[in-house]
């Protein structure tokens, strides 16, 4: 018979932590502010939220991105065949005009998103119990949205700008540094764009009691200004009609900032760049303080 | 120290009104706010965050007052809604985490808390999943998950075991009465009284916006009374009890016997031979806070 050896004695041993009370640092109201960002541009975009949450998101964003690779493709194979001012259709102000569409659309999804949801699912309660005011869980969420569309509308820029410059015949180096006012131009229209179109969704989200109802109202709301205001800019003469529609301000907005011209109805009603963004600032404020009033009640 | 005291103090949705001079003086430990719906509990809670201003009085939280200093109150509190309060396309860890985040722990400590404090509630191998696919008592426990996350002096749960199977509700007033041990102070409101007498030291109950009474459970509950049977008439000992001092309700051959003046049973078995009364049956019975409820609703 031969022998078993024995096992070892056990030298592992298993502990019950049970519940240890939480004695780190905790940080200020500018520690949560962020997080509530930084939730607002993960909801936004779907980030650790079910897979159906990405694809409306993600898919608008490859959209945003697809003409950018066109236009560099385009320039890459093709420059040599046609002239410079068929090249300068491919600029960042023609680029920032022909996406406004996509970029509607983003706002008609994440802007409901944003904001409904706490609302619908009672998660008002939860921030109700931490310190965390009316005016600055509204500050976070539309720090959130403007982050999250200024994301949205920036970065294809930036890749135009890049795939601009590798194209350049002056070389990659020189495009960049000597194309820098470009930069700042792109920045900002991104910005007057994103306030155009946001601005308008906040409001909106405010009434919404659902968000695919806030994404609808939101979409029929900026087509329904874009009808009305023609209607009253050209049908009637009314100029102060030329400044209803969201899409047309963006546009106009972005015109301003690069310094050319289109033909959104602000610029052919000859109202002032200024004038478009004290507008879209306005409703922007409209939307910011009456949430504070409705949200002053639950938080 | 009580951790909530409060003076005078009342509220009106309009000219409805829903608390009116409340002088509440509510020690540390588990503590239960008792009243039928619409008495004003959950109104009370919401006062106690800073959520609703008092329209009359005033309120303080361990030691704050919520109207002046509303936002330390919020950073020392945990609540715990009736209502939905969980976004349903995020997980339990994700949301869990956030809202420790939200009382200004950082998010690598805050996803470690989340973990933890699931795993704590029963809901550390569910932690992954969706709020919205979890089952009611699930998510009841990821309610209780989120006000706690942070560790909290005082947490307010209002009506923590509403919706729960028998089961679920002894799990949930379990655990109750363990986050009582862990030093966090509790202030659970409920309709169903045996709750309240099975998790909490101290009752406060509410009635149409006023206080019917409050004390330690102890101090409430106490008050035994005897159910006594006897064979044939029950007048004559019911009249010599009462000579006696204490208080008889006659029901046929059952009498109940309260008396404070000393030991009832001993008084009732002198009565019995001082009268020649046949005993049937006698014992003990404690009056419940529902008894207590009732008695002065």
């Amino acid at each position: 018979m031969s022998d078993t050896p024995r096992p070892a004695d056990p030298t592992g041993v298993v502990y019950d932590r049970g519940y240890a009370p939480y004695t780190g640092v905790r940080h200020g109201s500018r520690a949560v502010f962020w997080a509530i960002v930084k939730d607002g541009v993960r909801r936004g975009f779907g980030i650790r939220r079910k897979f159906r949450y990405k694809i409306l998101p993600w898919s608008l964003a490859t959209l945003m991105v697809l003409p950018a690779a066109f236009f560099v493709g385009f320039a890459f194979f093709f420059s040599s065949q046609i002239d410079q001012g068929a090249l300068d259709f491919f600029g960042h102000q023609s680029y920032a005009v022909f996406t406004t569409s996509i970029a509607v659309l983003f706002v008609a999804f994440v802007t409901p998103e944003l904001i409904v949801p706490d609302r619908e699912e009672g998660v008002l309660a939860v921030y109700a119990s931490r310190p965390v005011t009316a005016l600055g869980y509204l500050s976070a969420r539309a720090a959130g949205l403007a982050l999250t569309v200024g994301v949205f509308l920036f970065v294809p820029q930036v890749l135009l700008y890049l795939g601009l410059g590798a194209v350049d015949p002056d070389g990659f180096a020189a495009a960049l540094t000597g194309n820098l006012d470009q930069v700042a131009r792109f920045t900002a229209a991104s910005a007057t764009s994103m306030l155009a179109l946001a601005g308008p969704a906040l409001l909106v989200s405010l009434f919404a009691a659902r968000v695919a109802t806030g994404s609808g109202i939101y979409l029929g709301t900026v087509f329904g200004l874009s009808i009305a205001g023609s209607i009253l800019f050209e049908g009637t003469g009314q100029r102060w009609g030329a400044i209803l529609s969201p899409i047309d301000n963006a546009n106009h907005l972005i015109a301003w900032v690069f310094g050319g011209r289109e033909t959104s109805l602000p610029e052919r009603a000859d109202i002032a760049g200024i004038v478009t963004l004290l507008v879209v600032a306005v409703v922007g404020v409209v939307a910011v303080v009456y949430a504070h009033r409705r949200y002053r009640e639950e938080l | 120290m009580d951790i909530i005291r409060t003076s005078s103090l009342g509220h009106a949705y309009g000219d409805t009104v829903a608390l009116r001079g409340l002088d509440l003086s509510i020690p540390g430990g588990i503590n239960g706010l008792v009243g039928a719906n619409g008495a004003g509990k959950t109104t009370l809670m919401k006062i106690l965050l800073g959520i609703l201003d008092p329209t009359a009085g005033n309120a303080e939280v361990l030691g704050d007052r919520v109207d002046l200093e509303k936002a330390t109150v919020r950073s020392k509190v945990g609540y715990m809604p009736e209502g939905d309060c969980l976004p349903r396309q995020q997980s339990a860890a994700d949301f869990i985490s956030y809202a420790a985040e939200l009382a200004g722990i950082p998010a690598t400590a805050a996803r470690q808390r989340a973990s933890d404090v699931l795993t704590l509630v029963g809901l550390g191998e569910e932690r992954f999943r969706y709020l919205g696919d979890y089952s009611t008592g699930m998510k009841q426990r990821a309610k209780l998950a989120q006000a706690i996350v942070h560790h909290p002096d005082l947490v307010f749960l209002d009506e923590p075991t509403a919706g729960l199977d028998p089961a679920g509700r002894d799990e949930m007033l379990d655990l109750i009465r363990r986050i009582g041990g862990f030093g966090i102070n509790v202030l659970t409101s409920s309709h169903v009284l045996t709750d309240i007498e099975q998790t909490c030291d101290f009752v406060v109950m509410l009635d149409a916006g006023t206080v019917l009474r409050q004390g330690s459970i102890t101090g409430i509950v106490t008050q035994t009374t005897v159910d006594v049977e006897v064979q044939g008439a029950s007048d004559t000992l019911a009249q010599a009890l009462r000579n006696a001092g204490a208080t008889v309700l006659v029901d046929g051959r059952r009498l109940e016997v309260a008396f404070d003046q000393g030991d009832p049973f001993d008084l009732i078995r002198d009565q019995l031979i001082a009268t020649g009364t046949g005993l049937r049956r006698m014992s003990a019975r404690s009056s419940s806070l529902e008894d207590v409820y009732l008695g002065g609703a």
